[in-house]
């Protein structure tokens, strides 16, 4: 019994083993930011499974949210040398630079490839001049706001700060939040935003390096995050929550107005598109611009140098890569919602006289943590925001 | 002479010394040397050296003192309150008949359950909108607490850190209980001594190292705490409060890209461990006596 069963095993472990020398293609890896809530993910997902039939080759997948310890994850499996083969990753951006050397310029994949022909898109050049990532879509943000609980109270949509002041005043009598926001989680929307508010455009883009003066509405901003806190504009645990946990407050007319980028308005329900809109921050200063928002495009897909060099894989990569930036790959993946919140997105971005790139994008990591981290004292008044955007600036925010 | 040619355990000691090697001392030792070489991001190389900088730097850090801080009164409260509840449950059901069992399963059962299942059941338990406790307080008609407030945060993440390994301790105190031989007891009873007298005066000292082991492994195990914080209060929230050594030390390693910091903070935690638990280690055998 015992030797019949040692053979059967014996077996199964050769047929195995064959079955393995005998499969077609190669294991592809790929990590990206099509996970979780993001709408886009099924049509990600689709097209890697169709890949996968056309080509005979295997993608492993390992997507997540994108948040600070994705970043983190993805920087380091470059550094231990388990980087996916494909992914989609921020380009022209902090985050990129440390993987520049990792990775493989668009200008180069098209000189061996250029029958494919991949878009070299000038948005995403890298200081070096090249450009190493492809994007599928761009964004946008802005202030999303629950129209009907507006409406429930008689309200303006908070197109001026007056409009904005009397309506947290109202949301806040009648136990529902004003702005959801978790300043301990994902605080970034609404620290860029107070920046936009306190002064010009071109203030929020200027870059001071170390040791310049800071610019005046870097300062205000942080002043107006305190305020909106000391009006009752947030939750209670505001600096104690998660992104997750506030947005639902949202989603579940909760809360009437969110800070938010294009993304979180795929994942509003559709019953919900005519009763949410979404309009620029109000300006507090009079020289800010209120039309100005954040935006731009900030992520793209990658090959890494990794699977460049590798020729088992390399035809397979370049394969995919050139599939998941296929035009008809970038309408699967946009941005899909309608209604009057389609309509507002592109009254705001179409009035916008100015569309500024993420402050957060483009300083250095570990400013840019200290930066959130003072985010719940910045609100509470516990910390003074001279002191901390002096050290933002002078810790070496741009280099 | 069991062993008469000790050349054959060379074969099991050798493998087991080079993995320990390769996976612990190589990584500690360039963990220091990290420590004192500027690197910035996880795929860095070090670039200039900066000595004992980092370690400088940690006296005017208010999140390092905060950390250490919380991580040294967790210690404290593991010890009392995970050693110590642990020896009351342990002495209970060693003193029942029927059901030690039940109590060994019941107890142990947190251990088995993974932290972060754990982490994110007590998240559930303390949202402030919906959360689970505040739902009970609804149903009498209480006003909803906002549990992670900043003066009551620590005792938030406290609670469920204590209440997890509190069944580990249980049992090894248990195991430590049951080794007490029958005939001890009864002598004692002849002599007159029951009750809290057999506690105090027998059972106490018999295994006072069984408690001492308890208490190290306890106090080593409350400075690298880690994956139920890092679940529960992300971020140090609020405002950075509830930073333990080990969840700042990912945040600065992993979050910020401070490669240098978080190794140095990693040598601290490393060396607060050895230095803490080799000090109560002695603490403890002196107050128990030498001899007991």
């Amino acid at each position: 019994m015992k030797k019949t069963l040692a053979l059967l095993l014996t077996l199964a472990l050769c047929l195995s083993m064959g079955t393995f020398a005998l499969a077609d293609g190669v294991t592809l890896k790929t990590v990206s930011t099509f996970a979780g809530t993001d709408p886009a993910t099924p049509q990600y997902n689709a097209i890697l499974a169709e890949y996968e039939q056309e080509s005979g080759n295997k993608v492993e997948d390992a997507s997540a949210t994108s948040d600070e310890a994705w970043k983190a994850g993805v920087l380091n499996d470059f550094a231990a040398g388990n980087e996916a083969d494909i992914m989609f990753y921020f380009a022209a951006t902090a985050d990129s630079e440390p993987i520049l050397d990792k990775v493989v310029s668009i200008q180069e994949i098209n000189e061996a490839y250029p029958e494919l022909n991949l878009t070299v898109n000038e948005l995403l050049t890298e200081a070096d001049g090249n450009v190493y990532a492809i994007p599928v879509r761009s964004f946008w943000e802005g202030l999303f706001v629950n129209k009907d609980l507006f409406d429930q109270f008689d309200l303006e949509l908070p197109t001026d700060w007056a409009k904005l002041e009397l309506a947290v005043a109202t949301f806040k009598e009648n136990g529902i939040v004003p702005i959801a926001v978790s300043l301990s989680d994902i605080p970034h929307y609404i620290l860029e935003f107070c920046i936009l508010s306190a002064g010009p455009a071109s203030e929020h883009q200027a870059k001071p390096l170390s040791g310049e003066a800071v610019p005046e509405s870097w300062i205000k901003g942080m002043e107006v995050l305190r305020k909106l806190n000391e009006m009752g504009a947030f939750a209670e645990d505001v600096n104690a929550t998660t992104e997750t946990i506030t947005s639902q407050l949202f989603r579940d007319k909760k809360a009437a107005m969110q800070l938010d980028g294009s993304w979180f308005a795929n994942g509003l329900a559709q019953e919900n598109w005519d009763n949410t809109v979404v309009v620029p921050f109000p300006a507090t200063e009079d020289d800010a611009d209120p039309t100005a928002i954040i935006g731009g495009t900030s992520m793209g897909f990658y090959m890494t140098r990794k699977a460049w060099d590798d020729p088992a894989k390399r035809d397979a990569a370049v394969q995919l890569l050139a599939k998941l930036t296929s035009d008809d790959s970038v309408e699967r993946m946009g941005f899909v919602f309608g209604g009057e919140l389609l309509k507002s997105a592109k009254r705001m971005v179409g009035e916008a006289k100015a569309m500024c790139t993420p402050i957060q994008d483009m300083i250095d990591t570990e400013v840019r943590n200290y930066w959130f981290s003072q985010a719940p004292a910045l609100a509470d008044g516990t910390a003074d925001a001279t002191e901390v955007m002096t050290k933002v600036v002078n810790d070496g925010a741009y280099k | 002479m069991l062993y008469r040619d000790r050349r054959p355990l060379l074969v099991f000691l050798v493998p087991a010394f080079a993995l320990m090697l390769v996976m612990l001392y190589y990584p500690f030792v360039l963990n220091i040397i990290n420590s004192m070489f500027e690197i910035k991001g996880m795929a860095g190389e070090p670039q200039a050296f900066i000595g004992i900088q980092n370690y400088r730097d940690m006296f005017s850090d208010p999140t390092m003192a905060i950390s250490i801080q919380n991580s040294l009164k967790m210690m404290g409260l593991t010890v009392i309150f995970q050693v110590g509840l642990a020896l009351v449950l342990a002495l209970m059901v060693d003193s029942i008949k029927k059901g030690q069992q039940f109590f060994r399963v019941v107890f142990f059962f947190p251990i088995v359950i993974s932290a972060t299942a754990i982490g994110l059941m007590f998240n559930l338990f303390y949202i402030r909108d919906g959360g689970m406790l505040n739902q009970i307080l609804g149903l009498f008609g209480m006003d909803p607490v906002f549990w992670l407030d900043k003066s009551t945060a620590f005792t938030m993440v406290a609670i469920p850190v204590l209440w997890q390994y509190v069944g580990f301790y249980f049992v090894i105190v248990l195991t430590g209980l049951s080794s007490i031989p029958e005939d001890v007891y009864e002598s004692a009873a002849i002599d007159g001594a029951t009750g809290f007298k057999k506690t105090f005066y027998i059972t106490l000292p018999l295994i006072r190292d069984v408690l001492i082991t308890c208490a190290t492994l306890s106090i080593t195990g409350a400075i690298k705490v880690f994956d139920l914080p890092a679940v529960i209060v992300n971020n140090g929230k609020p405002n950075g409060l509830t930073y333990f050594l080990g969840t700042y030390m990912h945040n600065q390693t992993f979050v910020a890209g401070n490669i240098d910091y978080g190794s140095a903070i990693a040598v601290v935690i490393v060396l607060l461990g050895v230095i803490i638990s080799q000090t109560v280690n002695r603490l403890l055998l002196r107050v128990g006596g030498e001899d007991a």
